[in-house]
């Protein structure tokens, strides 16, 4: 625990020089999609040069833009003597463009070891630091998933790094991420996989005072397979009572993909029971 | 002249907090954001009604940290973990903390010397801490690094706990990969095979997407401007997407893009 406490702190001021230079773009806002990593950090996801996408950590305690050596090879970016590389086109999902704008290709510590021992529930590729941020009005509200980048007429300064060139400025801290790299080895911890897709029936609903009837059954799906009449009130699903669609939606979760369930309708008075399976789809 | 008139401010609010909760809207608190030459944000927060101190504004740190002397000062105890790497002496709950006239909250911080916070004190002068997530997360915050300044406003979030959530994500492993579905009915699949983008197989006849205008062929490129690369990527925009509100595909279509708006139906 005190060593997962630890890690989440490496964030912080991860190595230090400056860069950047760039255009203010045009004034307009971009709503920019963001996940809450496991490790509650927020992510976006960015592609440089056109390749991609890498997650990247916001992070206004880093105070340059990161860019993984392993994700920086993968496009074929090449770093100056002081790991600087000059890009043309980096873009944030929801459509924000930064033109030129200098990344520093290097994987802080930090990095290694969360990826190491997969604690962010994804791989991450990077940082975005003060260089970039500062470019932008930026709001955060968690209780949205998307974030708002407005980019701004403005040229920061150059951030002044603590200590000299190669000098650390984590005091040792460096330790913990290589630390947790072996451990997460040693333990074969890898991010989750991610969800597997339930699966569709073909069958539009119609939500009438806490009554989920069926509206359409679609030709040749598997609702249509399965039996489903317009006008059938679903009673109960894979023996569960039927209350709102949102609470079908949680319970169809708990289904197998290729068992199939049952689905107890009311139909003319009288109570059908249909044997359904998902088919492939959305 | 001003701080009545402040005062008065806060009492209305306050009372009309008291009487009617739910149609009380919190304004926004706008405080000054020192940057650092580093670069890092610093704002000044009051702990237990001492201070305010220097804090830096770390949106990558999931933990609120304070050190060992801002805690000694605001009599911030810990449940006393004894001696631990870095100085850090565990976690402990700060009982009020606040930025500007904000309400003060109840926030769990770790008491640590971080060797960062360390050195930027020694150049920028006494820094206290860092406030992440377990503070700012209930907040809206706009940062406006040309201004210099922060906005907070309250906006109901609970911090989530990081360590409870790896703890979550280790233990449920084992469980295998959990299960995903839209929100709505689509009516289309993927084909499986992945090679140019996620190109879609088959259109359910008198679907929404059929209705819409997607044919079998098209590939999809983003969804209400998200990435959809992975199948994974579609699950996750259509899950954050209600059915009946029309969402905006482009697609690749003979080497053309193409923009086509589908309204998912309320449906499995």
């Amino acid at each position: 625990m005190t060593i997962l406490r630890l890690a989440l702190l490496l964030f912080f001021g991860a190595s230090l020089a400056w860069s950047v230079q760039g255009q203010g773009a045009a004034r307009r806002s971009f709503e920019v999609p963001y996940r809450l990593s496991t490790s509650v950090h927020l992510v976006v996801r960015a592609k440089v040069e056109g390749k991609g996408p890498f997650n990247l950590i916001v992070d206004t305690g880093a105070p340059v833009t990161f860019l993984a050596e392993e994700a920086a090879k993968k496009i074929g970016l090449k770093g100056d003597e002081n790991l600087w590389c000059q890009v043309e086109h980096f873009e944030l999902e929801g459509g924000l463009v930064i033109p030129k704008t200098k990344l520093r290709l290097e994987t802080p510590f930090q990095l290694k070891g969360m990826n190491g021992m997969a604690m962010a529930g994804m791989e991450l590729h990077g940082l975005i630091g003060y260089d970039l941020l500062a470019r932008h009005r930026i709001e955060i509200d968690l209780t949205r998933d998307r974030m708002i980048w407005t980019p701004l007429d403005f040229e920061p300064k150059r951030p002044l790094g603590i200590g000299g060139k190669g000098k650390s400025s984590a005091g040792g801290l460096e330790v913990v991420g290589s630390i947790m790299k072996t451990f997460g080895a040693l333990m074969g911890m890898k991010p989750p996989l991610p969800p597997r897709a339930r699966g569709a029936l073909g069958l539009e609903l119609l939500d009438k005072e806490g009554q989920l009837l069926v509206g359409r059954v679609f030709p040749g799906t598997a609702a249509m397979q399965s039996g489903f009449q317009k006008g059938d009130i679903l009673l109960f699903f894979n023996g569960q009572k039927v209350s709102s669609f949102e609470a079908l939606r949680k319970k169809t979760l708990d289904t197998s993909s290729d068992k199939p369930f049952s689905v107890l309708v009311e139909r003319a008075g009288k109570k059908v029971t249909l044997e359904v399976s998902w088919e492939e789809g959305f | 002249m001003k701080t009545p008139i402040a005062l008065f401010l806060v009492f209305l609010s306050f009372t009309a907090a008291l009487a009617w909760p739910p149609e009380t809207k919190p304004f926004p608190v706008v405080v000054p954001m020192e940057i650092l030459k580093t670069g890092h944000i610093v704002v000044a927060v009051k702990v237990n009604d001492k201070g305010p101190f220097r804090l830096v504004f770390d949106t990558g740190a999931p933990i609120t940290l304070v050190t060992n002397k801002l805690a000694k000062e605001a009599g911030v105890s810990n449940k006393g973990l004894g001696p631990t790497p870095f100085g850090a002496a565990g976690q402990a709950k700060v009982k009020s903390m606040r930025v500007g006239d904000l309400e003060p909250v109840e926030v769990a911080v770790m008491i640590m010397d971080h060797p960062t916070v360390s050195a930027m004190s020694r150049f920028f002068g006494p820094i206290e801490g860092i406030v992440g997530h377990s503070f700012f997360a209930r907040y809206k915050v706009t940062l406006d690094y040309q201004k210099e300044k922060i906005s907070f406003e309250p906006n109901g979030f609970v911090p989530l706990d990081a360590v409870q959530n790896m703890m979550k994500q280790l233990l449920g492993k084992k469980a295998g990969p959990g299960v995903a579905a839209a929100r709505g009915y689509w009516g289309f699949s993927f084909s499986t095979e992945e090679a140019a983008g996620l190109k879609i197989e088959r259109v359910v006849p008198g679907g929404p997407a059929a209705t819409a205008g997607l044919v079998k062929g098209d590939a999809l490129i983003s969804i209400n401007e998200r990435w959809i690369i992975t199948p994974a990527d579609f699950l996750h925009a259509s899950e954050n997407h209600p059915s009946g509100k029309k969402a905006i595909l482009r697609v690749l279509r003979d080497g053309k893009e193409q923009q086509i708006e589908v309204t998912p139906a309320l449906g499995l």
